[in-house]
């Protein structure tokens, strides 16, 4: 059995928000205690604060999170500048927390860091994988790459990676009762969880057809041999810079699937535009474009694969992961993501999630998990 | 709680209220200009997308103009030596059946053999060509229906006049095979807009296909009208389609069964052409089928729901010019004692449009001219028994068959004796088949000429263009407005034909006497569609 406990407010004192928080999860939980949690947080709160408080109540609780681009649960709906918090208790589930530093230095190595940390304190079979990295200091590909290699087959890997409200300045982790940056926190689930993955986006590719022509990782400097940027330009009319709602469609060799890649940033003198995620040499790409109607029906589209590839009886919780640039191109209409998923997932079921700067999932269930960008990512949790 | 505490809370209750206000504000203003910033890149790219497609579509355009020309190019070179290959192939056979055959010992075993076999490649090598030449027609057609380039004609259309002239087509095949055909269609007209050289093309190639596809039984062809849609069926009892192909038939080079094992027996592109005529028709075409038991297309097109006044006028003349034209062609008996040269004759008329009817000797030609009174008769002269001098004395001192015309196709060179005889036309053998052909229509024009026919319109300049183009054609033309009194003057003349207008003759059925007077002739009714306005 899987107890869960929800909490989310905007109160705009730290000290108050955390305490109602808290207090919306108590009620939740009744008298079970809480053996891990997940929090997700506005930029601007005092999050050191924060995680005493949550330590306090519930002491060596197994914690991460990170900040993001907005906060969405069953308590408060969408909200922007919240505190959402989600508290797991269990009998036959195991949930531990790890750790991996530096990641911009070598990922693998974080990526290792963070499993052992978290595997030492596991007694069973590790089945899923819950990670909120940094996403501004290092390739969240690479670091993907690392989790997977670390993990071994048979653990699927699904997250976000942490936000700080469109500004990309700096964004924080969580881990226990610290608050890191360039680091990669992640919950493993070991035991007797059941869990199903949806994934969708709503971006269609426009336009014609270009090739990446001189690439580091994620910093793109020439597609068809001028910068990057300019291609940016020529959609733009000259004077636009590129922006997170407008990602490339990566298309991969000699088919027409694609994955997404968002640009995070560029640099004018160089002409170069980086991507919240790497893009191989060569590789065949296009601009792509959604409308609001198309990004709801993302969420259709992801919580319906999710339910499909259940094999519980009852979903327990639900843990979603929204890109930041679906939030900015819905505008007004960004509450309705949220709406869109009630009204899809069957049941009371507590809900929590935030906007990301890239989400991580399987494309099809039992795949590799690979790093996206502008998608829709579904989690439903139980037990067997 | 003192009040002074009491106050203080709240002032820091409504500060943070404050606070959480001021904050939402802001965010809301940044989520705008996000928006607003996001609204203007998706501005600039919809215009560069649009100028991009519009440079496309451009491209496009041109590559679709090479690939029409280059289509229309390479189809003329293939065609060219394709009509000598045909041409020069049918005259080696035509040489090999007239000149070689009758001089070979047949009697030898592996002369015959040859002979036969000679026959039968050069047969192969016809049908082969033939189709080589109908696949770049395909070919063609498609290639302009799919590239929006096909002219199509906007007419009223009867398809029971498309059915009539397909069949025409196609009856030479049908009776090959000895199949027999059965018109499900009552005597009402189902008109449609449409072009309709394109839907005969339609009924032609499915009634082509049941022929095809069966060996006993024969054809259904059905149209009805259900509410405003005309439902039209060609029916078969031949082998049938798998369900997996019923489909598939419709599509390019799809053809049903093993094109490894079986020799194809058409383009492919039949069946798909249909599809784009129907499709352009606003209609659906689809096929049923049992396997073993016969297979069933159809197709159903919007009726007509306005039809203009002067479109009537003009269709109603290309009916009736129609009408006319297939009388052109009329029965013609041929004999001649080689069943190579009767066999060679009747498939080149037939194509014509001619009916043919052969006779080995003079006393079958002499039977035959008696008992089906054929419109023309070929004769051969050197004829075992009875010469074609004997049959030709024959025919033209009795009076039933005087009138009669004779072509007199033979290898002596005595036209005067035949002409005496009462011969109308004199042919040497080996003869050129296009100056058969247009000796057999002179004479069959001129023959024409007798025949009278009486118009009868209220529409006056309708009538004038009818009678004009009739004249034309060698008739004798009497006009009648729909008034008792004309109408039965006109009857004195004893016109073959009546041409009348539907509307007309419902004024002069409320006259008993000339109704049994107007009975007696052969009825051409001209009929005009109601005028209905568009429910659109």
């Amino acid at each position: 059995m899987l107890y869960v406990g929800v909490g989310h407010s905007d109160d705009v004192d730290s000290r108050d928000a955390i305490r109602d928080v808290l207090s919306q999860c108590r009620t939740s939980l009744k008298d079970t205690s809480p053996q891990a949690g997940l929090i997700f947080m506005a930029i601007d709160y005092d999050h050191e604060l924060i995680l005493k408080e949550i330590n306090q109540e519930y002491p060596d609780i197994e914690l991460i999170g990170c900040t993001t681009d907005g906060e969405v649960s069953s308590s408060q709906e969408f909200m922007e500048d919240s505190i959402v918090l989600m508290l797991f208790g269990s009998d036959d589930i195991e949930i531990k927390a790890g750790v991996g530093r530096s990641v911009s230095k070598d990922p693998s190595a974080a990526a290792r860091e963070a499993v052992e940390v978290a595997k030492r304190k596991c007694t069973k079979q590790v089945r899923l994988c819950i990670a909120t990295p940094e996403s501004l200091t290092a390739s969240c590909v690479s670091i993907l790459e690392g989790l997977n290699n670390a993990l071994g087959s048979g653990v699927t890997v699904v997250g976000g990676s942490a936000g700080d409200q469109w500004r990309f300045q700096k964004s924080y982790q969580f881990y226990k009762t610290e608050v890191l940056n360039d680091s990669l926190p992640i919950l493993l689930f070991s035991g007797n969880i059941i869990f199903s993955v949806g994934i969708s986006s709503g971006w269609r590719p426009v336009g014609k057809r270009s090739v990446v022509t001189k690439v580091s990782g994620n910093v793109v400097y020439e597609i068809d041999n001028r910068p990057a940027l300019e291609f940016y330009h020529y959609y733009f009319g000259g004077k636009m810079m590129p922006s997170g709602e407008y990602p490339l469609a990566v298309f991969e060799e000699d088919t027409e699937r694609f994955y997404l890649r968002a640009p995070l940033g560029y640099d004018e003198t160089e002409g170069s535009v980086t991507f919240a995620g790497d893009i191989p040499l060569n590789a065949t790409v296009q601009i792509t474009e959604a409308d609001r109607d198309s990004i709801l029906k993302g969420v259709e589209e992801s919580i319906e694969m999710a339910i499909r590839t259940y094999r519980g009886r009852r979903y327990d919780a639900a843990v979603v992961f929204s890109c930041a640039a679906r939030r900015a191109l819905l505008g007004t209409r960004a509450a309705e993501e949220y709406k869109f998923l009630k009204k899809n997932i069957p049941g009371n079921v507590p809900i929590c999630g935030f906007y990301t700067y890239g989400e991580i999932g399987p494309l099809l269930s039992n795949s590799v998990s690979q790093f996206h960008n502008e998608t829709f990512v579904t989690l439903l949790l139980g037990s067997g | 709680m003192s009040l002074q505490e009491e106050l203080q809370q709240k002032i820091r209750l409504l500060e943070k209220e404050n606070k959480r206000l001021r904050k939402k504000l802001e965010r809301s203003e940044r989520n705008r200009v996000l928006l607003e910033e996001s609204n203007e890149r998706h501005k600039a790219m919809l215009r560069t997308i649009n100028m991009e497609l519009k440079a496309t579509n451009e491209k496009l355009k041109q590559v679709d103009e090479m690939k029409t020309n280059f289509l229309s190019m390479v189809s003329h070179e293939l065609r060219t030596p394709l009509t000598s290959i045909l041409g020069f192939t049918q005259i080696i056979k035509k040489r090999f059946e007239q000149i070689i055959l009758p001089n070979t010992d047949l009697s030898d075993k592996k002369s015959q053999k040859a002979a036969w076999q000679i026959r039968q490649n050069l047969e192969v090598i016809i049908k082969e060509s033939r189709r080589l030449s109908e696949l770049i027609n395909d070919v063609l057609d498609i290639a302009k229906i799919e590239s929006g380039r096909m002219e199509w004609k906007e007419e009223d259309t009867d398809i029971k006049a498309v059915f009539e002239r397909a069949i025409a087509a196609t009856e030479a095949l049908l009776q090959e095979k000895g199949l027999y055909l059965r018109r499900e269609y009552g005597d009402d007209s189902f008109i449609i807009r449409g072009d309709p050289d394109r839907l005969i093309q339609v009924v032609t190639n499915l009634l082509s296909n049941a022929i095809k596809f069966t060996d006993s039984g024969g054809i259904v062809c059905r149209i009805s009208k259900e509410g405003d849609v005309i439902r039209c069926e060609v029916e078969d009892t031949g082998c049938g389609i798998p369900e997996d192909m019923l489909e598939k038939v419709f599509e390019k080079f799809k053809q049903v069964g093993d094109t490894l094992t079986e020799r194809p027996k058409g383009t492919g592109l039949g069946l798909p052409i249909c599809r784009e005529i129907i499709k352009h028709h606003r209609g659906r075409i689809w096929a049923k089928s049992e396997l073993g038991k016969g297979s069933r297309f159809i197709f159903e097109l919007p009726a007509a729901t306005m039809v203009a006044k002067k479109t009537i006028k003009r269709d109603i003349l290309h009916r009736i010019q129609e009408h006319i034209r297939e009388n052109e062609g009329g029965k013609i008996l041929i004999v001649d004692d080689d069943p190579f040269i009767r066999g060679m004759v009747r498939q080149f008329l037939e194509d014509k449009g001619y009916t043919i009817e052969e006779a080995e000797d003079a006393k079958e030609a002499i039977g035959k001219t008696r008992s089906s009174k054929p419109d023309l008769i070929i004769l051969d002269i050197m004829m075992p028994g009875l010469s074609g001098y004997d049959v030709l004395r024959v025919l033209k001192n009795d009076e039933l068959t005087s009138d009669i015309p004779v072509l007199v196709l033979s290898v002596l060179e005595n036209k005067q004796k035949a002409l005496m005889l009462g011969a109308s036309e004199y042919i040497t053998k080996p003869f050129d088949e296009k100056d058969l052909y247009e000796r057999i229509q002179k004479i069959l024009s001129h023959h024409g000429q007798k025949e009278r026919i009486m118009i009868i319109d209220r529409d006056i300049s309708l009538m004038r263009q009818l009678s004009q183009f009739m004249r034309s054609k060698g008739y004798e033309v009497i006009e009648c407005k729909p008034e008792p009194e004309e109408v039965k003057n006109g009857l004195k003349s004893a016109p073959e034909r009546v041409f009348v207008d539907i509307e007309a003759i419902q004024i002069l059925l409320q006259n008993s006497s000339l109704v049994e007077a107007l009975s007696s002739t052969k009825m051409v009714f001209i009929c005009k569609v109601p005028e209905k306005r568009d429910s659109g």
